[in-house]
């Protein structure tokens, strides 16, 4: 068997995942808007069709501007951004001032913790929905397996910010931010189709 | 077989005679009911008593309506409400509520419908109605009016009732409480001869040149010559005689019941088990799906009761946020309410309502937009919806933002048309909604001073010095002095 033959063969299996930068795993993305940023990223975006966790010590260090950029360029494209249960009041002046449409905001309120990951399914196999972002106390692997084929179907960015480190293998990326003098230090703790552990600092 | 001919095809001749002699028991013959206190009985009055609506007039108020009890105390319509008082001092006068009144006549409407299909509301404080085609099913004319009137009298409303072939005689007789009967388009003339021409529509001008030719009633008009008439006072007052005597066709508009619906299953045995009564439900939901589809229309909310042995039926209410006819839908948001929500008794039968039944408006698309949208509006209402019925009225929340210089103030929980940016400083993306107070020691300022002073308009003036800090966990936050209140400082904000 020579090597092409090997490598269709390596393709054409589902199960087998390849290790680093394996160029033949190829999904859609929308960009971070941080060049530093999506270079480091696979395929050079935040995953669509996906969950990213973000590990933030606590709430306020700048893990939101992470994400102005890529909501702004959804809501330019129609679709919507779910905020589920957020721990605060969005304020919505800041919002516009990030140059997002705030025709395509939702605030889903949800008084039961159990509602969170039924309405976050709900809302991400729907293909209006471009982005959810909740902050739930835990969530299960079982739960974020299933949020994850949600995110696929819809193709659209599940992004968590758990009390604590869940440590589940179906995220498609997980973040650490910590806050730095000049910014925000940020590492890249998973990222699905890579192995490579990369930090950066980020001014925000 | 020139026989046989004729008598399968009927003679043109006779054709044309039924066509040229409207046959008289086949005009139409209208029935007028007048509710001289429907001002007052909208409002829930009691009539037994001094009461009175009024409304304001040229910029004045003055009393609208009066009840009897207030009229045999001296009390007219037109008068001012001090005038009132002062001849009646315990009458109560509430103000007039036109749109109450319109409901209430809807309402009495829907009635007159059990008496005849053909009910009208264009006459004011009226109700219309042709009852020459109902007549042999309530035994005669006088059996209709007293049928008519008890049931209106049961809503609590006086009815004047008036009977004759033209709308508009019938309508000026129960105005001026002349309870008559007149069947017949040759009597009509006579019965109406001695009225005054002031009962007639009629300019002020026209009245009162009539009135000086010493024209008073209407025999005197019906005397003079058609074609004087019209050259001395216009053809508004022809027009006027021909309607009142039925010489002149009317069209008047129908009044239709908003359209409901309602349809119910009797299980064969008390079930208990979703699984067990759901296909009913299914089967119900097709049926208003089909009855809307007839309709062209779709639903606001629907309402599902499940009755149980010796118990009160539990209901579901399903609202939608936008009109939906998709009984998939309906089914699926019903099922899981009913998974959530377990029923206290077996279930013995089935209702299906709705009264919110709204038109169908199409799903617009664009004609040279390309771009693939993931899914219809359709589906995404049909998300909002399941969401809205899980979590309850309130959850989903549209926020927009509001032009207050006030930070707190300068957003709602509902959509805004104004989505504009002013071009202010950054503001951070979490609002605390109860500022926290702080020591300006523990944070290290980062901007310069944004002063915000606004709101002396009402209770809630604010005059505050905003800045953007650091604190020691790293949060960025927004800060301000409050200058009103001894300098105090407070979190506002978070920069996320």
């Amino acid at each position: 068997m020579n090597r092409s033959a090997l490598d269709q063969l390596l393709r054409s299996q589902a199960g087998i995942w390849r290790g680093l930068r394996s160029e033949n795993q190829v999904w859609q993305v929308i960009p971070s808007g941080f060049a530093e940023l999506d270079a480091l990223l696979p395929c050079g975006g935040w995953p669509l069709g996906g969950v990213l966790e973000i590990l933030s010590p606590c709430l306020g260090i700048g893990e939101l501007s992470l994400l102005l950029p890529a909501m702004a360029d959804l809501t330019q494209a129609k679709r919507w951004i779910a905020w589920i249960a957020p721990p605060q009041q969005v304020y919505t002046p800041a919002l516009l001032q990030a140059g997002i449409d705030l025709n395509y905001v939702l605030v889903v309120d949800c008084r039961q913790a159990a509602d969170i990951p039924w309405s976050l399914e709900k809302l991400l196999r729907n293909g209006r929905c471009g982005m959810t972002l909740a902050w739930p106390r835990r969530l299960s692997d079982h739960q974020i397996r299933r949020l994850q084929l949600a995110a696929e179907a819809g193709s659209a960015l599940a992004v968590l910010f758990p009390k604590q480190l869940n440590g589940s293998g179906y995220t498609a990326l997980r973040l650490e931010v910590r806050p730095a003098e000049t910014g925000l230090d940020l590492h890249i703790l998973k990222a699905r189709g890579s192995l490579q552990r990369a930090s950066l600092t980020l001014p925000l | 077989m020139a026989a046989t001919a004729r008598a399968l095809s009927p003679t043109p001749t006779d054709r044309v005679d039924a066509l040229v002699k409207p046959n008289a028991a086949n005009s139409p013959l209208w029935l007028c009911a007048y509710f001289p206190d429907l001002a007052l009985a909208a409002l829930h009055l009691d009539l037994g008593q001094a009461v009175a609506s009024s409304a304001l007039s040229k910029g004045q108020t003055r009393l609208y309506a009066v009840s009897e009890a207030a009229r045999q105390a001296g009390v007219e319509p037109g008068m001012a409400p001090a005038a009132a008082l002062a001849l009646c001092p315990g009458l109560s006068i509430r103000n007039r509520d036109p749109l109450a009144e319109r409901q209430a006549l809807q309402q009495l409407a829907e009635i007159a419908l059990d008496f005849s299909p053909w009910v009208s509301l264009d006459q004011t404080d009226c109700l219309l109605l042709e009852i020459r085609s109902c007549l042999t099913l309530f035994g005669g004319v006088e059996h209709l009016q007293d049928k008519l009137r008890t049931a209106l009298q049961t809503a609590r409303h006086r009815p004047l009732i008036a009977i004759s072939p033209s709308p508009t005689a019938s309508t000026l007789l129960a105005r001026l409480n002349l309870e008559t009967i007149v069947s017949d388009r040759q009597a009509l003339r006579s019965a109406l001869g001695p009225l005054p021409i002031a009962a007639l529509e009629l300019d002020d001008k026209i009245l009162h040149r009539l009135f000086r030719t010493g024209i008073r009633q209407l025999t005197d008009l019906w005397r003079l010559p058609r074609d004087g008439l019209a050259k001395r006072y216009g053809a508004v007052l022809l027009q006027q005689l021909d309607k009142l005597a039925g010489q002149q066709t009317q069209v008047l508009q129908a009044f239709h019941k908003p359209p409901s619906f309602q349809a119910s299953r009797e299980m064969p045995i008390e079930l208990e088990r979703i699984e067990h009564f759901f296909p009913a439900v299914e089967q119900l939901a097709g049926e208003f799906a089909a009855f809307l589809k007839n309709r062209d229309a779709t639903t606001l909310g629907i309402i599902l009761e499940l009755h149980h042995h010796d118990r009160p039926a539990t209901r579901l209410t399903l609202d939608f946020r936008v009109g939906n006819r998709a009984p998939k839908h309906w089914c699926s948001l019903l099922y899981e309410k009913l998974e959530r929500s377990p029923l206290p008794a077996p279930v013995l039968a089935l209702t299906l309502l709705s009264s919110a039944i709204v038109p169908f408006q199409p799903e617009r698309f664009s004609l040279f937009d390309d771009s693939e949208q993931p899914s219809s509006e359709a589906e995404w209402q049909a998300v909002l919806d399941q969401l809205q019925a899980r979590l309850g009225h309130h959850a989903l929340k549209f926020p927009g933002t509001c032009s207050d210089h006030r930070p707190e103030r300068a957003m709602t929980d509902t959509p805004s048309p104004l989505n504009a940016n002013p071009g202010l400083p950054s503001r951070p993306l979490w609002l605390l909604p109860n500022p926290d107070p702080i020591r300006i020691g523990d944070v290290h300022l980062l901007s310069a001073v944004e002063r915000i002073e606004s709101g002396w308009w009402d209770d809630q003036f604010i005059r505050r010095d905003y800045f953007i800090a650091k604190d020691t966990r790293g949060r960025k936050l927004w800060v301000y002095r409050d200058l009103n209140t001894k300098n105090q400082w407070f979190v506002h904000g978070l920069f996320g």
